[in-house]
């Protein structure tokens, strides 16, 4: 591994936050809980959305529609934070985890993928006020973001599977 | 109880007990299905409460052909999890407050559900295209909606500690 | 009106509590904590193992000095762990052997932990866990 990132992983080790989850159980048990409910929200938000860019629902227009879109934000934002506690917790594990790898890259081209509508299905959007129809684009943008982001539920549950030591469940 | 062993001893169940991947796999279906089910109907109860009130309540009526897609998906996964360690489940106290929850959960979305058709018939009609009608939810939907979210959440938490507290009964001696 | 707000308003605060408080206060009563930095080795009587996700649990006794018997059941890693180090419970396990455990003992005092490294009849040793306590748990088990 390069010293840099050995660097960097032992820096996530030594943090406080680290340190006091490792002693301190019950925070690791406490963000799972939230780290479940952010992942609805996110998803409640994402399948609304992007149902609706597919073409379900077609009367209400896709800029109200995306009025949802602070609940997915919401809880990504929780899984961020829940997420980098966990990572404190044992980076070099889940650094050598596969399933922790393959999950952050999804999270990644999702990232990319939202980036990606935002600066021009939704800019247009934003433009048109009240638009019902959405672009072929647009439309493969929303089923990527909907396989991705239940790819990432996939491999974030098979994490455990490939941990070697006591895992928290 | 024998009707217990019995699930445990079925084919499926023990794949799920022991195999690396079927336990993984149950799992991974069963928060997909979460994440669709109360994904969704938590959306459903922010509106009800005033949030996003640019959509018609009644819009929500398309997309619950997915929330019962999320749901069947946790039926079933559920049921073979809780075929592979069934004798040790009936005596879990999270288990049972998480299928307490649900079944609450599910009548109170029913119920919540009713009372916004009875109050707004037309806008539910299957053919209406109302876009611009706002229903701004009845005090007794508001109600139900907070429920809703509070018994699904609740759902989760007891959830969690299913596993932490079949742990703790197995290591001491129960 | 008022009434119902005055319930919507219980059910939040309900609902947040059991969100913080039900998790910390299971966790602490459940000894799903286990002191890592400790190995124990122990031999002992199978009485029984129960192969389940996502742990295993193995039940053996000890017969300490003076012939007073101590039921221990401990806990295995994850089955990647274990199927990793090349070790198959069901094949390896039987009711009545002995066998030597290497364990990381819970923090609350009572015959419980979480395997470490075990030493089959025939000799064979396996080692499994975090990396911190895989070399100890060689030591005391003698092995590979």
């Amino acid at each position: 591994m390069a010293n840099d990132m050995k660097a960097l992983l032992q820096f996530a080790h030594d943090t406080w936050l680290g340190d006091y989850t490792r002693h301190n159980s019950w925070l690791f048990t406490l963000g799972l809980v939230l780290h479940f409910i952010g992942l609805c929200l996110l998803m409640g938000g994402m399948l609304v959305i992007d149902l609706r860019i597919l073409g379900l629902a077609k009367r209400v227009p896709i800029g109200s529609v995306l009025a949802v879109l602070p609940v997915a934000i919401v809880g990504f934002v929780l899984n961020l934070l829940t997420g980098i506690m966990f990572f404190c917790f044992d980076p070099f594990g889940y650094w050598r985890n596969p399933a922790f790898n393959i999950k952050m890259a999804l999270i990644l081209i999702a990232g990319l993928n939202a980036l990606w509508f935002t600066f021009t299905e939704h800019r247009r959007l934003a433009a048109t006020r009240g638009g019902f129809n959405t672009s072929g684009a647009a439309k493969l943008s929303a089923a990527a973001s909907l396989f991705l982001w239940f790819s990432v539920i996939l491999f974030g549950r098979l994490i455990v599977a490939f941990q070697g030591s006591s895992s928290l469940f | 109880m024998g009707w217990l062993s019995w699930l445990e001893s079925l084919p499926l169940s023990d794949w799920v007990a022991t195999s690396d991947w079927g336990y993984a796999l149950m799992l991974a279906i069963h928060s997909i299905g979460m994440a669709a089910i109360v994904g969704l109907l938590l959306v459903l109860d922010f509106r009800v409460l005033g949030y996003a009130s640019a959509i018609p309540i009644s819009a929500f009526r398309n997309f619950t052909p997915y929330a019962w897609a999320g749901f069947f998906l946790n039926l079933i996964s559920g049921a073979l999890l809780f075929a592979s360690t069934a004798s040790r489940l009936v005596n879990n106290w999270p288990f049972l407050a998480k299928m307490a929850c649900i079944i609450a959960a599910g009548a109170t979305t029913y119920w919540l559900w009713r009372e916004l058709r009875t109050r707004s018939p037309s806008d539910f009609e299957a053919d209406s295209h109302s876009n611009v009608a706002l229903i701004i939810a009845s005090p007794l939907a508001k109600t139900l909606a907070v429920l809703s979210t509070a018994l699904w959440l609740s759902a989760i938490v007891f959830g969690r500690l299913i596993a932490y507290v079949m742990d703790h009964a197995i290591l001491n001696g129960q | 009106m008022k009434k119902l707000a005055m319930l919507n308003l219980g059910l939040v605060a309900a609902t947040g509590t059991l969100l913080v408080a039900l998790p910390v206060c299971a966790h602490h009563a459940v000894n799903a904590q286990f002191d890592v930095t400790k190995n124990v080795l122990l031999s002992g009587e199978l009485t029984k193992v129960e192969i389940i996700n996502p742990h295993s649990y193995i039940h053996f006794d000890v017969t300490g000095p003076g012939k007073k018997v101590t039921s221990w059941s401990i806990e295995t890693g994850a089955p990647g762990a274990l199927r990793r180090a090349g070790l198959s419970l069901r094949d390896a396990l039987k009711v009545g052997q002995t066998y030597k455990f290497v364990i990381c003992p819970s923090r609350n005092g009572t015959p419980t932990g979480l395997m470490s490294g075990i030493t089959l009849p025939d000799g064979r040793s396996f080692t499994f866990g975090a990396e911190t306590n895989v070399e100890a748990a060689k030591d005391l088990t003698g092995g590979n």
